[in-house]
């Protein structure tokens, strides 16, 4: 491209920046009001990929100068990784597929259900529902941790116990049986944050003369009247959600850390791709390596994102 | 369909249980009443508890001994009288001594015929004490603190010690520790640094003579301890470790003192004495103490709008105490002039804030005598702000103090006396309690039935009538809280709640077995209030003197004048200095990943006895996080020295040339001469030393006393004692703990290597490898350890766990947190394996299950020392005076530092911030007790970690995973351990192909010629008493 462009039509090319530029100057104040996001993208968002991605084709250790190695880390992943292959990769799958999905249809019920309390007491269920994602890892600690614990005091051993469901205590976070269900049962728990408000924000702000109408044109059920009615009149807050729990299923990755006081999870039941960088980061210093693979990641989210604007898009339009 | 039957049979079988416990208890009461020789009759089976209460007590009593207050309360009964004479024995007199070598007679400090008793370890001397008549006498010591001038290493800032026996024989608790204080002032006047704050002064030690009158170690009691003597002739020994110079031992007959009333109607003038003429107040400011008699009251600086001198956000000291001044004995003088003579008031600014609604007490005293009977504990009510008290009685009348012209001084002590007789009988319901709690873990095997019904009134009535009892002393406890504290606090509530979850208890008997939990709560409750009960934190920043009738000048700060200062304060907080600045030049630049608290410690030390040494001026920052020393690292900003950085990660710097190796410098040989052997193996890495460790992580046989012997099971010292020991322990319902992936211990215990071919690949498949692998799953699958569980310490608590292995945080956890288990455990070396020549071998150390976590693990192991490993000391390559930082090294973890370092810590922060030193010549002066000490020092013999090669991270991954395949999938250990080996040797060649080990097809290229240690440090010895 460069190389047809330059000579004979420089003075084109002269010509389209010169007035690229002056219209930039023309909107100068435009351009003023974006600013301050643009910059912060690019210095937290733009820049740390593009290292990241460029960092993904050479050896770091993170202490001593990078070295290029070419698509070297992407082969070893995808040739030799047992863990990534064997343990990570299905292990996410399975992890997003339960999650994402599964903390989203949860957080439209909840926030359907919400959505018909009463105005006074609405407020205190949303922050009850609301409060776990905000609290993360402490409240994490201080409420999951004794309620698995794998002795008889645990919470929810010793409850098991009495009602005679078990006979002895289940070690709930190391045994790699149960392990991924209690790390799903706990990001399940904590997953409505930003998408199940937006999505409650979408509930209530269905207009209610539609409903009237519906009903007027002889809708049968509440059932009925979420599907036709509600959800295409929420969309856009659906869009919303979707993105927020796939980024989030994707993203959570401490949780079986957290859980089993292991790092990495026993037998690497709970070995999700975020702890599959860190491992190779974080400990085994190859950054190179781990920025390759969270290079993988970024990707997979992209996909997994494209489909589900796929999906919300073509009920748009009906 | 089938539920009626099943029903039937549970209720069925349930009786079938309950009779047999019946019978059980009917056959152990009977064998406990026939081996109890002392009772003359058995007592009716129904007290079968009352006589284990008595036989907990006499237990504890054997232990201990009882409070001076029971004993005193005996003597009263008996009518024991006041003595009426006075005598005294000469210090020179003694009679006998356990090791004639350390007393000398002779001269010291200005007197001539004196015994100086240079004792260094547990030593005794003996009198003959003629008692001319029977009675309560008091005694008063005159000493003198031994102060070594010549050994610079051996200043220590602990009290003398002794305990005093006579015939034999303690006559109550307090007698085993009566403490000799040291006096200490500050160097005047205070310096400050660059940023102008002033630098802490350092204590100087004050030789004098002091006539000390012997209370208790607290000086608990309103009144000097009494000894009841007869007349005839009696051996007195005085035991002790630490040294001392003693003059005369006095007996005198009890003192009595008179109340405010009696000493002014003694000044007949007082009433119609003239009003004095105005004069300027005389003003004591608290931070210039004249003597102090414990190092760890420090003065402090604050920040309100009214202080004197006003700090304005520099770290200007204007105060003394807070915490730093709260337990009982502690006492400040001042001094002071009066210009003429009269009746004078005294009025103090105080600030009361650190225990909510709680009132703080303080012993008043006027040249060094109680003036009257309302001056043995002054309360000091709670507010959250500075406030003026004037010395008052309870109307809010000024007492008048009459003091003649001329030099006077003032002293204030930490006192909780008031609260006593609610402290004593905290101790006995929480032995009450703690009976009833293993009364149920007995009858009850530990297991929660719900299908068994008991009948708790009809067979075991001691338990609810043991409870009720408690519950009895529970409410005068209250009473007599509220009444001396005088508001409800937290500690009020805590004793209300325990008395209402007690009711609930009661009211249903049967249900007690079910309600462990709820005990143990209310066990827990009673106990926390055990430190608040205790501990009388009171800051002082200004004491007036004003003439009597005078009215006090203003202590208090205005609103306008609390609101500019707090804009103010604002404003300051965003200067340079609150910033983790970036490096400055010229300066040794040293990161440090513990507490803010410890930075703070390290750059005072490091101002006062560094920088004045070696002229190289230091700067310590808070590294928050490790894994920012990465990131510094690799953007060129990492220090000169980092200190706190856990087990594994030195070595990993090493690797990637980014640490330097220590042992290339000079001194290096002389300076480990007191660190084990086996903990510089960590930083090993291509015949150099990566980093020193600053604390080590050692682990003990922790233990409680009570249910051993309730049990009838000795410590075990081997891991066949251990077998011997579990089925006893898991039928009565207690086990025994072992932390999860503590591979190391068996590991070397079994004579595995973590390696083989010098580091090539892992040697767990030798035939020590397996067996040590066998053992560590067969104790989980086989022998029944529980294989997860929340918190040994709330266990060892509780008492189903009553003997288990955990590092030191548990003996501090169990020291600071858990007083009502005071006296019941203790630590005994971790269990080994016998070796050839017959001695148990009982290799332990290090944390490797750390270096699997990597820096994701990070954050939570700042804390304290010890919980992520041992903690190290390095130098980064990047440093442009790496001789400076060696410098520093050497001073940092030379002996005497790291003991300042520590009893310092613990001056300032309490007992809980005990630094586990891994210098040994420091860590054995730590203010260890001896039954502390020695199975200490024998686990350091037996110290070893692991040595990292690159990979080396891959070992306590792939174990865990071993173990858990093994433990909770049921697979054969061979092969699950063979599984771990292959994965390990893999990881290892791959990191070796990264390092140049081997080429790119995995042929050797270098070995890493890994050093050994295999025989017990015999550095240890010296420091072994016998």
């Amino acid at each position: 491209m460069l190389g047809i462009e330059t000579k004979p039509a420089r003075p084109v090319l002269k010509a389209r920046i010169g007035r690229l530029l002056s219209e930039i100057w023309r909107y100068r104040l435009s351009y003023l009001f974006i600013s301050p996001f643009v910059i912060a993208f690019s210095i937290f968002i733009l820049i740390p990929v593009i290292a990241a991605v460029a960092l993904g084709f050479t050896d770091f250790n993170g202490m001593e100068a990078p070295r290029w190695v070419g698509w070297k880390n992407y082969e070893y992943l995808l040739s030799q990784d047992a863990i990534f292959l064997q343990y990570a990769l299905p292990n996410t799958i399975k992890f997003a597929v339960i999650v994402g999905p599964g903390g989203y249809l949860l957080s439209f019920v909840l926030a359907w259900l919400i959505a018909q309390i009463p105005d006074q007491g609405r407020l205190w269920y949303v922050l009850a529902f609301y409060a776990p994602s905000l609290a993360g890892s402490v409240a994490m600690s201080i409420i999951w941790i004794p309620l698995l614990s794998g002795d008889r005091i645990g919470y929810l051993n010793s409850f098991l116990l009495s009602i005679g469901f078990i006979d002895e205590p289940q070690l709930w976070v190391l045994d790699t049986k149960y392990l991924m269900n209690s790390m799903i049962a706990v990001t399940l728990w904590s997953s409505m944050g930003v998408g199940f408000l937006a999505m409650l924000a979408g509930v209530l702000n269905v207009d209610k003369t539609l409903h009237e109408a519906g009903r007027i044109d002889g809708i049968g059920s509440r059932l009925q009247e979420v599907w036709l009615i509600t959800i295409p009149s929420m969309k856009p807050q659906m869009l919303f959600a979707a993105v927020m729990a796939i980024v989030g299923a994707f993203k959570a990755g401490n949780i079986g850390v957290e859980l089993s006081g292991q790092n990495p999870t026993p037998q690497y039941a709970g070995n999700l791709l975020v702890n599959h960088v860190e491992d190779f980061g974080l400990i085994r210093f190859e950054m190179g390596y781990a920025s390759a693979v969270s290079v993988v990641l970024l990707i997979i989210i992209f996909l997994a994102n494209r489909l589900s604007w796929k999906l919300f898009g073509s009920k748009g339009d009906e | 369909m089938k539920k009626p039957d099943v029903l039937k049979r549970l209720k069925q079988k349930s009786l079938a249980a309950v009779a047999a416990v019946l019978a059980l208890t009917v056959v152990t009461a009977s064998t406990v009443f026939s081996s109890a020789p002392a009772l003359e009759s058995p007592p009716p089976a129904s007290s079968a508890g009352d006589n284990a209460l008595h036989r907990m007590y006499e237990f504890i009593q054997d232990q201990l001994g009882l409070f001076y207050l029971t004993v005193r309360e005996q003597w009263r009964q008996q009518g024991v009288p006041e003595a009426k004479q006075t005598f005294a024995i000469q210090a020179v007199d003694y009679t006998a001594a356990s090791d004639e070598s350390v007393v000398e007679k002779g001269h010291y400090a200005g007197k001539d015929s004196v015994l100086i008793w240079r004792n260094n370890r547990n030593n005794w001397i003996e009198y003959e004490v003629d008692v001319p008549e029977t009675g309560l006498y008091e005694m008063v010591v005159r000493y003198h603190s031994y102060i070594d001038e010549s050994d610079e290493a051996a200043v220590t800032y602990r009290p003398a010690t002794l305990a005093f026996a006579w015939d034999g024989e303690f006559m109550f608790r307090e007698a085993r520790s009566i403490s000799f204080p040291r006096f200490y002032r500050d160097t005047k006047p205070l310096r400050f640094d660059r940023y102008g704050d002033h630098i802490r002064p350092q204590p100087i030690e004050i030789g004098r003579w002091e006539d000390r009158v012997i209370t208790d170690r607290e000086d608990s009691y309103d009144a000097p301890l009494l000894w009841h003597l007869t007349e005839g002739k009696h051996t007195l020994r005085l035991q002790g470790f630490t040294p001392i110079v003693l003059e005369e031992i006095k007996f005198r007959p009890p003192s009595t003192l008179l109340t405010y009333e009696e000493v002014l109607a003694q000044h007949p003038q007082h009433a119609n004495a003239e009003p004095q003429e105005p004069m300027e107040p005389i003003v004591i400011e608290a931070e210039e103490m004249h003597e102090r008699n414990e190092v760890s009251i420090q003065i402090l600086s604050d920040q309100d709008a009214f202080m004197s001198p006003k700090a304005n956000g520099r770290m200007i000291f204007n105060a003394v105490g807070g915490n730093r001044w709260n337990d009982g004995g502690e006492q400040v003088t001042w001094t002071f002039e009066v210009p003429k003579d009269g009746w004078y008031q005294i009025g103090l600014r105080v600030l009361n804030h650190l225990q909510s609604n709680v009132t703080s007490f303080r012993k008043i005293m006027i040249d060094g005598e109680l003036p009257f009977q309302e001056m043995l504990a002054f309360p000091i009510p709670y507010s959250n702000a500075w406030q003026q008290v004037i010395i008052a009685d309870e109307t809010g009348k000024p007492y008048d103090f009459y003091l003649e012209a001329g030099e006077h001084t003032l002293s204030m002590s930490v006192t909780y006396a008031p609260h006593k007789e609610v402290q004593v009988m905290l101790e006995e319901v929480t032995q009450e309690l703690g009976m009833v709690s293993r009364d149920l873990q007995v009858l009850t095997k530990g297991e929660d039935d719900p299908n068994r019904t008991w009948d708790i009134k009809e067979n075991f009535p001691e338990i609810p009538r043991n409870l009720i009892n408690v519950q009895e002393k529970l409410r005068t406890m209250a009473e007599l809280w509220l009444a001396h504290n005088g508001e409800k606090d937290s500690n009020y509530q805590s004793i209300m709640t325990a008395i209402s979850d007690i009711d609930d208890l009661v009211e249903d008997p049967n249900s007690i077995p079910y309600k462990k939990d709820t005990l143990s709560m209310i066990q827990s409750k009673t106990a926390s209030i055990h430190t608040q009960l205790t501990k009388k934190p009171l800051a002082l920043d200004q004491i007036v003197i004003v003439p009597k009738g005078q009215p006090f000048p203003r202590m208090t700060a205005n609103f306008w004048e609390r609101t500019g200062n707090g804009v103010m304060n604002f404003i300051r907080s965003f200067s340079e200095e609150n910033k983790l600045s970036a490096n400055e030049e010229d300066v040794l630049n040293v990161w440090m990943n513990y507490g803010r608290d410890y930075v703070t410690l390290l750059q005072e030390l490091a101002d006062q006895y560094f920088t004045p040494e070696t002229g190289i001026p230091v700067k310590v920052d808070l590294l928050p996080r490790e894994e920012l020393l990465v990131l510094a690292n690799a953007t060129g900003k990492a220090p000169d020295v980092a200190l706190g950085i856990s087990e594994g990660k030195p070595s990993e710097f090493a690797f990637r040339n980014a640490a330097i190796d220590l042992s290339q410098f000079e001194g290096f040989d002389e300076l480990i001469q007191s660190f084990a052997p086996g903990s510089l193996l960590a930083y090993y890495y291509d015949g150099g030393y990566y980093a020193l460790p600053e604390t080590l992580q050692i682990k003990m046989l922790f233990y409680r006393k009570d249910i051993l012997d309730h049990l009838d099971l000795e410590v075990p010292d081997t891991w066949d004692d251990v077998y011997e020991m579990l089925p006893t322990l898991q039928q009565n319902g207690y086990n025994f703990f072992i932390p999860t992936g503590e591979f190391l211990t068996f590991i070397y215990q079994n004579g595995a290597d973590f390696y083989a071919d010098d580091g090539l690949r892992t040697g767990l498949d030798a035939p020590e490898g397996f067996a040590a692998f066998k053992q560590v799953t067969d104790l989980f699958s086989l022998y029944g350890i529980d294989r997860q569980i929340s918190s040994f310490y709330q266990h060892f608590r509780d008492g189903d766990m009553p003997i288990g292995i955990a590092d030191l945080n548990m003996y501090l956890q169990l020291t600071v947190a858990a007083p009502e288990l005071t006296g019941w455990w203790g630590m005994a070396p971790v269990p080994g394996i016998p070796g050839e020549n017959g001695e148990v071998e009982r290799w332990s150390g290090g944390n490797i299950g750390m270096l699997s976590q990597g820096l994701g693990g990070f954050g939570n192991a700042a804390a304290s020392s010890g919980s992520g490993g041992q903690s190290s000391a390095m130098i980064m390559k990047h440093s442009p005076n790496p001789e400076w930082g060696w410098e520093f090294i050497k001073w940092w973890l030379s002996p005497q530092i790291q003991e300042q370092f520590g009893s310092e810590l613990e001056g300032f922060y309490g007992p809980e911030f005990r630094w586990n030193t891994a210098n040994l010549e420091a860590f054995a002066r730590l203010p260890w007790t001896p039954e502390e000490l020695e199975p200490l020092l024998e686990q350091w013999r037996w110290y070893k970690s692991m040595v990292n090669v690159p990979g080396s991270y891959f070992i306590p991954r792939e174990l865990n995973n071993a173990w858990n395949r093994t433990v909770l999938d049921g697979m054969n250990y061979r092969t699950s351990l063979e599984r771990a080996v292959m994965n390990i040797n893999r990881e290892l060649a791959r990191k070796q192909t990264e390092f140049g080990y081997r080429d790119e097809k995995g042929n050797v290229l270098q070995t890493f010629r890994l050093p050994e240690v295999n025989r017990p440090w015999e550095g240890v010895e010296p420091f072994a008493g016998d």
